[in-house]
C-alpha cells in the first residue's frame, strides 16, 4: 500500500507560547511494499514523522494518506500500523506469547485462529521456542524479534520501525538488519525504518529521507543519496569517514586549490563549498602533488593527511600505493566525485 | 546428580502437601467441635454469671469417652499447638517448594526433611510422617548416592572418619611448633578468631534480650487471656501454667457473650468495603494523574496533596456534620433509619496519600508501553486494568494491607459515628470501640481481666499474622509512602 505525506508539519509549542517546529512541511510518496529508511541527527523530526503516521501526535497541519484514505484523524488503533519501539515496549508481565497475542485480543479474532497466527508469527521472526518466557528472561535480540512479531501479528498495512537496533551490540545488530530485511521481503509489508545511523539506513532501505530540522533534504535510493548528494548537508551526512569539505575559488571555470588549477569546471565563478570523498582519491602519478602532513594505516587501507586550501583533509588509499616515508604524494579524483555546493544555499552546482 | 531423582522428591513433597492440608482442616474442624461443646455458665436475669466461670466443672462426653474440664482444656491446647506449629510449615515448605532448584538440595534439606517427618508424628499426622521419611532418603539418595542400606552402614564410618581427622589435626599442630614465625602467625590467627566469637556472641546476646523485651509482653498477653480469674489478678502470678490450666473457654465468653464475635463481623465489614472503595478510587486517580492530560490537571494534584498537610483529626467534625441528620443523615436518625456502615465506609474510601503513592509507581512505567497499546487498539481503561495494574501489583497489594490496618485499627472516627443512637449504635462497634468500652465489670465492681486480654489478644493476632505473612510489602509500603499509613 502507497503511503503519501503531503504537507506534513508538526509544531510544538512550550509554556512559554515558544514554537518549535519538529516537523516542517514535509511532502514524501512511499511506494508500496518498500523500506524506507528516515535518517537524520538527533532531535531532526524522525521519531515525530513516524508517530504522526501511528497517529500518536497530531499533526498541525497537512494530510496523510494510506493509499486512498486520508487517515489524517483517524485512531492509531483504526489505521492498521504496526509499531516496534526502541525499547521495544513489550509488557513486562506477559509471557511472549501473551505479548504477541495482545493486539489480536483486542481486534477480537476468534481465539483459535488468534493462536495459529500467533504461532506462525513467532516462527517467521525465529522465537518459536520462547513463547512461554517473559520478556526479562529474553535477550536483546529476543525480545526485539517479539516486538517486531507483535507489530506484524495484526497484519498491519504499515510497518513503523522507530529505532529498533540502537539498543543492540554491534554483531547483533548487523544480524538483526538483515533479520528485518528478510522479515520485510518475505511479507511485502510497506516499512518505515527511523535510524539515526547512516550506516544502518543505507543498508536496509530501498530509499532513503534524509531529514534536518524537520526539513526533508532529500529522497532516494541509498546509493544514488551516497553518490550524488542533493546538498552539503547530505553529503556530510553520509559516509564514514566522513566527506572531506572546504572553500575553493573558481575562476575561469577552472577549480583553484592550493593556489593551483586542480580541474575543469562548468559552473559561473565564484566562491564555493567543495566536497570530496576520502576514498574516491588514487595515487597516481600524473596527479595533483600534495604535501603529506600525515600517514595512519589501517589495515587494508592507509590514511593520508594534507592540506587543501589550509583545511585539513583525508584520503583514503591503497595500502600498497604509498610508503612511510614518501613526503608528497601524487593523487587524483575522478571529476564526477568532486562535488561543489553554492555557499548560500548549500546546493549542489555541478551535479544533477 | 540424578535429576529424576529430584522431580520425585518434589513430587512426593506435594502429595504430603495434600495430606498436611488434609491434617490442618481435621485440626481446624475438631478445634471448632470442642470449642463449641464449651459449657458456658448460666444466665441470670438476662445476663451470665461471670463469677462462676473458674469454679465451674462441667463434663463433656465426647467419642464415647467422658472428659472433665482439665482434659478438654488440654486437648483443645494440643490441637492448637499443633496448628501454630503446622500451619507456618506448610506455608513455608510450599512456598520452598516451587522456587526450589536443583543446585539447592544439600545434607540440609534431607535433615530439614526428617525433621518435619518428626513433628508430623509428634502431630498424629503419620501418613505425612511417612511420606516425609521416605522424601529423607530420597533426598539423601540424590545429594549423596547411598541407599538406606548404605546410609545407615556409612553413618558409624564417617563419625569415626571425623575423629580420626580431628586428631590428625591436632597432632599436626604439636608437630608443627618448631618455627617461630609460624607459631606467632598461628596464635595472632587464633586470637582473631576468638575475638570475633566473642563479638558474634554478643551481638547475638544483645538481639536476643532486645527480642525478649519485644516478645515477652505479647507472651504475657497470651499467657494472662488464658489464666482463671483468680489466675490474671493474684499478686504472684505465674510465669508459665500447664495446658491443663489453658482455659479456652474465655475466648468463647468474649466471642459469644461479650459479643465480639459481632464486633469482629463488623470490622471486617467495614474494613472490607472501605479497601475494595480505596483500591477502586486510588487506582482510577492515579492513572488519571499519572497518563491522562487534562487541564489543571497539575494544579488539582497540588490542592490533593495539600489536604495531606492537614490533620486528619481537623476535619472530624465537619464529616460528622456531613453524615449526621443535618447532612445525609446516616446517623443521628430516630432508631431503625440510621445507617452506620455508610457513614464508616464513605469517608474512607479514598486515600490522597495512596494515590500519592501509586501515581508515582504508575509514572515509573514507560510511556512507549501506552503508545505500544494505544497502536494494538486497546482503549485507556482497558491499558490500566490489563498493563497497569498487573505490572503495579505489588504496590497495590501493599495499599491494601496498610488499609486494611488501618481499617483495623480505627478509632476515634467509629467511636463518633457508634457513639450515637445508644443500643443501636453498640451494635455496629469496631473491635478496638469494643475493647475501650465493652463492660468487663462484673458486680460489685470486680474487672474480668482475664476476659479483657482475651479480647485484646482476639484483636491483636489476626494483624500479626498477617504482618508475618506480608511483612515484606508492608515494610516496603511504610519505606516508600513515608510515615503515613
Amino acid at each position: 500500500m502507497e503511503l503519501r505525506l503531503e504537507n506534513l508539519t508538526k509544531i510544538f509549542t512550550n509554556k512559554n507560547g515558544q514554537e518549535t517546529k519538529a516537523v516542517d512541511s514535509l511532502d514524501i510518496t512511499i511506494e508500496s511494499g518498500t523500506l524506507v529508511g528516515l535518517l537524520g541527527p538527533s532531535g531532526c523530526g524522525k521519531s515525530t514523522t513516524l508517530f504522526m503516521i501511528a497517529g500518536l501526535v497530531k499533526p498541525t497541519t497537512g494530510k496523510i494518506f494510506f493509499g486512498d484514505d486520508d487517515v489524517t484523524k483517524l485512531a492509531p488503533e483504526k489505521r492498521g500500523i504496526g509499531l516496534v519501539f526502541q525499547n521495544y515496549a513489550l509488557y513486562p508481565h506477559m509471557t511472549v506469547f501473551k505479548n504477541i497475542l495482545f493486539p489480536l485480543e483486542n481486534m477480537d479474532v476468534p481465539r483459535d485462529e488468534a493462536f495459529e497466527r500467533v504461532k506462525a508469527m513467532a516462527n517467521l521472526v525465529g522465537i518459536g521456542e520462547l513463547l512461554d518466557r517473559k520478556p526479562s528472561q529474553l535477550s536483546g535480540g529476543q525480545q526485539q524479534r517479539v516486538a517486531i512479531a507483535r507489530a506484524l501479528v495484526k497484519k498491519p498495512r504499515v510497518l513503523l520501525l522507530d529505532e529498533p537496533l540502537s539498543n543492540l551490540d554491534a554483531r547483533l545488530r548487523l544480524q538483526m538488519r538483515e533479520e528485518i530485511k528478510r522479515i520485510q521481503r518475505e511479507t511485502g509489508i510497506t516499512t518505515i525504518f527511523v535510524t539515526h545511523d547512516q550506516e544502518e539506513a543505507m543498508s536496509i532501505s530501498d530509499k532513503m529521507v534524509v531529514l534536518d530540522f524537520g526539513k526533508e533534504q532529500q529522497y532516494d535510493p541509498p546509493q544514488d543519496m551516497y553518490n550524488s548528494p542533493d546538498n552539503l548537508f547530505v553529503a556530510k551526512f553520509l559516509g564514514n569517514p566522513p566527506i572531506n569539505s572546504f572553500e575553493a575559488e573558481v575562476k575561469n571555470k577552472k577549480l583553484i586549490i592550493n593556489e593551483k588549477p586542480f580541474m575543469q569546471v562548468n559552473i559561473p565563478d565564484g566562491l564555493y563549498d567543495v566536497g570530496m570523498r576520502p576514498e574516491n582519491f588514487r595515487v597516481k602519478e600524473d596527479g595533483f602533488q600534495t604535501t603529506v602532513k600525515e600517514i595512519f594505516h589501517i589495515g587494508r587501507d592507509t590514511m593520508i593527511h594534507f592540506d587543501f586550501n589550509g583545511k585539513n583533509v583525508r584520503a583514503l588509499v591503497d595500502s600498497e600505493s604509498i610508503n612511510d616515508k614518501q613526503k608528497t604524494v601524487n593523487l587524483t579524483i575522478k571529476t564526477e566525485r568532486v562535488y561543489l555546493f553554492d555557499k548560500q544555499t548549500g546546493k549542489v552546482v555541478n551535479h544533477g | 546428580m540424578d535429576k529424576k531423582l529430584f522431580e520425585k522428591s518434589k513430587k512426593i513433597e506435594k502429595i504430603t502437601f495434600i495430606f498436611d492440608i488434609l491434617a490442618i482442616i481435621a485440626y481446624i474442624a475438631l478445634f471448632l467441635i470442642l470449642f463449641n461443646l464449651l459449657e458456658l455458665p448460666p444466665v441470670v436475669d438476662g445476663r451470665m454469671n461471670l463469677d462462676i466461670l473458674q469454679f465451674m466443672t462441667p463434663t463433656y462426653e465426647f467419642l464415647g469417652s467422658t472428659l472433665d474440664k482439665w482434659q478438654m482444656n488440654s486437648i483443645i491446647s494440643i490441637i492448637i499447638i499443633f496448628m501454630v506449629v503446622n500451619i507456618p510449615m506448610l506455608a513455608v515448605n510450599m512456598k520452598r517448594n516451587s522456587t526450589k532448584t536443583i543446585y539447592e538440595i544439600n545434607s540440609y534439606s534431607a535433615a530439614s526433611k526428617f525433621v518435619q517427618a518428626v513433628i508430623n508424628l509428634l502431630s498424629f499426622n503419620i501418613v505425612s510422617a511417612v511420606l516425609r521419611t521416605y522424601n529423607t532418603f530420597i533426598t539423601i539418595k540424590f545429594v549423596k548416592g547411598y541407599n538406606v542400606k548404605e546410609f545407615f552402614k556409612s553413618i558409624i564410618p564417617a563419625i569415626k572418619n571425623t575423629i580420626a581427622k580431628r586428631k590428625a589435626k591436632r597432632a599436626q599442630v604439636i608437630e608443627d611448633n618448631a618455627d617461630d614465625y609460624s607459631s606467632s602467625l598461628k596464635k595472632n590467627i587464633r586470637r582473631q578468631t576468638t575475638i570475633h566469637t566473642f563479638r558474634l556472641l554478643g551481638t547475638y546476646l544483645f538481639l536476643v534480650l532486645m527480642a525478649l523485651i519485644i516478645i515477652i509482653p505479647f507472651y504475657w498477653m497470651v499467657l494472662t487471656s488464658l489464666k482463671d480469674f483468680t489466675g490474671a489478678t493474684t499478686n504472684n502470678p505465674e510465669f508459665y501454667i500447664g495446658i491443663s490450666r489453658w482455659n479456652w473457654i474465655n475466648y468463647k465468653v468474649v466471642l459469644t457473650e461479650l459479643n465480639f464475635g459481632l464486633y469482629i463481623k463488623n470490622t471486617v465489614i467495614v474494613a472490607v468495603f472501605s479497601t475494595v472503595g480505596t483500591i477502586i478510587t486510588t487506582i482510577l486517580a492515579a492513572y488519571a494523574f499519572a497518563r491522562i492530560e487534562f487541564k489543571g490537571r497539575e494544579l488539582l494534584f497540588s490542592i490533593l496533596i495539600m489536604t495531606m498537610m492537614i490533620p486528619g483529626e481537623l476535619y472530624i467534625i465537619t464529616n460528622f456534620i456531613t453524615v449526621s441528620k443535618n447532612g445525609l443523615g446516616w446517623v443521628g436518625m430516630p432508631t431503625g433509619q440510621n445507617q452506620y456502615f455508610l457513614a464508616m465506609i464513605i469517608p474512607f474510601v479514598t486515600s490522597i496519600s495512596y494515590i500519592f503513592f501509586l501515581r508515582q509507581n504508575f509514572k515509573q512505567i514507560p510511556e512507549s508501553l501506552y503508545k505500544a497499546a494505544r497502536v494494538d487498539g486497546c482503549s485507556d481503561f482497558k491499558y490500566l486494568t490489563r498493563v497497569m495494574v498487573p505490572i503495579a501489583s505489588p504496590t497495590i497489594f501493599t495499599i491494601t494491607i496498610l488499609n486494611v490496618f488501618s481499617s483495623w485499627n480505627a478509632y476515634i472516627w467509629p467511636r463518633i459515628i457508634t457513639g450515637v443512637g445508644g443500643q443501636e449504635g453498640q451494635n455496629y462497634w469496631l473491635i478496638s470501640n469494643a475493647l475501650r468500652d465493652t463492660a468487663f465489670v462484673q458486680e460489685g465492681g470486680k474487672v474480668m481481666y482475664n476476659l479483657q486480654i482475651a479480647a485484646s489478644a482476639l484483636v491483636t493476632v489476626p494483624l500479626l499474622i498477617v504482618f508475618f505473612a506480608f511483612r515484606k510489602y508492608i515494610m516496603n509500603g511504610i519505606g516508600r509512602s513515608g510515615t503515613k499509613g
